[in-house]
């Protein structure tokens, strides 16, 4: 017998016979020019295949790279709508998301949009949409947002809050896309709840580090999208896990994830990245610089010691001043003032701590910043320079100005739109920006390729942040990396340690995403470090932390 | 309207249309003046008209410069907007266009013949999954004996047409109503899909059943690892209810997304009156497929 033919339900959009009817009655005709001009660009508007992407001749504003466009048409023809774009940093999620967007409303299958972002970046993600994808998106102002526009981007913290909870979850979102998804980890969270209560058609989780600390937050992302792609709680723990951090079956695993995530890797090349050129610079330090410094690392072992013997005291504000005094006395003032102030502080200390301060006061002039000008004026073009302290800052930008170099600054707590106007600055008018910080997501500085390290984080994940900044997509120019470090100090072993173990990072550089914002790595990491340092640790002691930590993150890498 | 010859052409033809004065054409540009009622439809500044309206304002009319090409600059023109697929004001020219060109009626420009009444629509048909296909066919049904011809529009595209007839034309009168011959045309075009090879909608209807198997498997085994719970059995009641709520909402969802099913919108509708012989005259072979 032959199977009957399969039928699919037939949905008739008749308003307009309506209108032919009325028009009739009352004799009014639309002109034949107009009437043929409107099927013609109707055609433009027809959809003729299911699978190619139509979006990317709409937009001349931008030029997505490979990876990004296989990515979209991945999402839209494989994974039905519903993912995890979890690139690493840098390969461009905003992009593919936008790509996705866009190709859904030029197919009319999505017009209901609701797009979640952390609220640093709602006005970014509004402007972006508009310039670059012509999408006319807004962002969310009152409890009628959510009603009166078709895309609407918002903080999940206020999505989530009253009055506006529930008239978003009265909606019927045709897509919802979350950005830094990871919020997301915790079933038993608000944002969790809310992602889940939402009814919704497509679904888009954009985050680099689907994994941050546990196997399950995975699970529960997953959860959002497809709820039983990775089986049950149960099945999830006995089938996936090795224990509650590290994944076992991950053939098994990586073909189940492929359904519902797409990973691009800096390493599979798909992009191609300019060069990084890293300098050296080993400097010596002056007279008065050398015994400011070696009374203050006498002073910090001694009392790094009591402290491991008798168990008072506080180590994390020795391991800073120890930090402090390679970036720079001025920075070391900060930390010595507070303890020859401090209430608590036994007298002996004070007095110690009142004339490393006296010493520290006296140094007329730093060897690094003295460097750092001579290489700005060796350069010629924008540079930017790190350096983990405020008051070194401040001290840089005090000196850059005593010589008529024009900078600007980024520090923690600046607000995005203060960052954005630094940027502005730097990149028209000013030759030098001084950071204490990377300056965060959504800050694009590609426009320079001149990196200055004043002083290096311990942490290699930290100089990677650094660097990253500048050396990601859309630097068109190689990028240059000073390292300035003092000869006869700690930082001398740090700077040969990243020479030496360059590569290892570099080998593991995306999985660096996936544990950079885990703090607790890295404050061990630097305890560690300042246990070795103190105890006169040699150089291959030191090494062996850092594969240590190497192998850390491999571990902790889904596709080791 | 695939490269910018196509677009600036479906530009110069719609200012035409909408009697707005072309003040400079060339090659990649053109510069019009827009009359008050499409400066409305084409600047989507809603408040400024309002104002200008309210307060009684003599306002001069909008000049717009549109260059097609990038590359283009035209002496002593500072503001020149480019103009692509996709872009703000074409996309708002193209919903004037179909905002007044819906619906029309229109004679064939031919003296001594005898002209056929036909009712004429263009469907739109939307193949739908969580993917989607479109295709434009357009039918014609003669208002007198009702058949209908596939292919309709293609074959009366380059015919020349206007509001009245020629004074020596015959015009044949209709003998069916508009609804009657629509419900033919409806007819009709229900047959050819129902004829069509539906594999896609298989496809996705085989897909749509996997994933439905998940979700129920997914919600039994929650069902099952909260049963044993030492909860109190109005706990696990309260429970029972959340996960039933939640999964018809994910059954919803996926239905929502993922069931096929195909749309059918008649895009346009022309009363046209057409000889016969003209209609014979001009065929190409495209048909509804899939």
């Amino acid at each position: 017998m032959k199977k009957a033919r399969f039928m699919p339900e037939l949905e008739w959009q008749e308003s307009l016979v309506e209108t032919l009817f009325a028009r009739e009655q009352r004799g009014e005709w639309d002109s034949w020019e107009l009437f043929r001009l409107a099927l013609e660009a109707e055609r433009t508007r027809v959809v003729p295949t299911f699978d190619q992407l139509l979006s990317i001749e709409q937009l001349p504003e931008i030029t997505p790279f490979p990876h990004q466009i296989e990515t979209a048409k991945k999402v839209l023809n494989e994974l039905h709508g519903r993912a995890i774009l979890a690139d690493e940093v840098g390969l461009g999620k905003t992009i593919e998301a936008g790509l996705i967007l866009k190709e859904y409303l030029i197919r009319g299958l999505v017009k209901k949009v609701l797009i979640l972002v952390p609220s640093s970046l709602v006005l970014q993600w509004v402007r972006e949409l508009s310039v670059k994808f012509k999408i006319q998106a807004w962002a969310q102002k009152n409890a009628y947002s959510w009603t009166d526009y078709e895309i609407v981007v918002s903080s999940i913290d206020t999505a989530k809050r009253d009055p506006h909870r529930e008239i978003v979850l009265a909606q019927e979102w045709d897509l919802v896309i979350v950005d830094e998804a990871h919020k997301l980890k915790n079933r038993k969270s608000k944002n969790w709840e809310l992602i889940n209560s939402l009814r919704k058609k497509y679904l888009l989780l954009l985050t680099a580090t689907p994994v941050q600390n546990e196997m399950k937050e995975l699970y529960n992302l997953i959860t959002l999208l497809k709820p039983g792609q990775l089986g049950s709680t149960t099945d999830y723990s006995s089938m996936f896990m090795e224990n509650r951090r590290l994944p076992k079956n991950r053939t098994e695993l990586k073909r189940a994830l492929s359904e519902v995530m797409i990973r691009n890797k800096r390493s599979e090349g798909s992009v191609q990245f300019t060069n990084r050129i890293v300098e050296p610079i080993l400097l010596e330090l002056s007279a008065d610089e050398r015994t400011l410094y070696d009374s203050v690392s006498e002073f910090i072992k001694e009392q790094y010691e009591a402290i491991e013997q008798t168990g008072k005291g506080n180590v994390l504000q020795l391991i800073t001043l120890q930090r402090q005094i390679c970036s720079s006395p001025y920075a070391a003032l900060v930390s010595l003032k507070s303890m020859k102030e401090h209430p608590k502080t036994p007298a002996g200390i004070r007095e110690r701590a009142e004339q490393l301060y006296a010493l520290a006061e006296q140094i007329p002039a730093y060897t690094k910043v003295n460097k750092c000008l001579e290489l700005i004026q060796q350069i010629e073009e924008k540079v930017i320079i790190f350096t983990e302290y405020r008051a070194t800052q401040d001290f840089i930008l005090y000196m850059l100005q005593q010589h008529g170099v024009k900078a600007v600054m980024f520090r923690g707590g600046f607000k995005k739109s203060k960052k954005d106007w630094m940027t502005e600055l730097f990149k028209n008018r000013f030759q030098v920006l001084v950071a204490t910080e990377a300056g965060g997501e959504g800050i694009n500085l590609q426009f320079c390729h001149h990196v200055i390290n004043f002083d290096l984080p311990w942490n290699p994940m930290r100089v990677e942040q650094r660097i990253g900044r500048v050396h990601r997509l859309g630097q068109t120019k190689d990028v240059k990396v000073y390292n300035l470090s003092t000869k006869g100090t700690i930082e001398e072993h740090i700077v040969n340690l990243l020479h030496e173990k360059i590569n290892m990072f570099e080998l593991v550089i995306g999985e660096l995403d996936l544990i950079l914002g885990n703090l607790k790595v890295g404050r061990q990491f630097d305890h560690d470090m300042m246990d070795l340092f103190v105890k006169g640790a040699s150089q291959d002691e030191m090494k062996a932390k850092y594969d240590e930590l190497g192998e850390k993150l491999k571990d902790a890498s889904l596709n080791a | 309207m695939e490269n910018k010859r196509e677009i600036q052409d479906f530009c110069r033809r719609f200012f035409a249309a909408v009697d707005a004065p072309t003040l400079i054409d060339q090659t990649d540009f053109l510069q019009v003046e827009l009359p008050r009622e499409i400066d409305k439809q084409l600047t989507d500044r809603p408040y400024y008209w309002m104002y200008v309206e309210a307060t009684g304002q003599q306002v001069p009319n909008t000049v717009l410069s549109l260059s097609f090409d990038r590359s283009v600059a035209v002496e002593g023109i500072e503001k020149i907007e480019y103009v692509t697929l996709g872009s703000f004001r074409l996309n708002k020219m193209i919903e004037t266009a179909q905002k007044r060109g819906r619906v029309t009626r229109a004679y064939q420009q031919v003296s001594a013949k005898r002209l056929s009444p036909y009712l004429m629509t263009t469907f739109k048909i939307s193949f739908l999954a969580d993917r989607r296909r479109d295709e434009m066919v357009s039918y014609g049904v003669h208002l007198g004996h009702g058949s209908v011809e596939a292919d309709f529009y293609p074959r009366i595209e380059s015919l020349t047409f206007g509001e009245h007839p020629c004074s020596a034309a015959q015009v044949e009168r209709s003998v069916l109503s508009l609804a009657e011959g629509y419900q033919l045309l409806k007819a009709n075009i229900t047959s050819e899909i129902a004829a069509l090879d539906h594999s896609w909608a298989e496809d996705a209807d085989a897909h749509l059943a996997e994933e439905l198997e998940q979700l129920e498997t997914y919600y039994h085994s929650l069902g099952l690892i909260h049963a044993d719970e030492r909860a109190t059995d109005e706990e696990r009641s309260q429970k029972a209810t959340l996960y039933a709520a939640e999964r018809d909402l994910r059954i919803s969802e996926l239905k929502w997304r993922c069931a096929p099913r195909i749309q059918i919108e008649p895009f346009h509708f022309a009363v046209l009156y057409v000889a016969e012989e003209a209609l014979r005259m001009t065929s190409s072979g495209k048909r509804l497929s899939m």
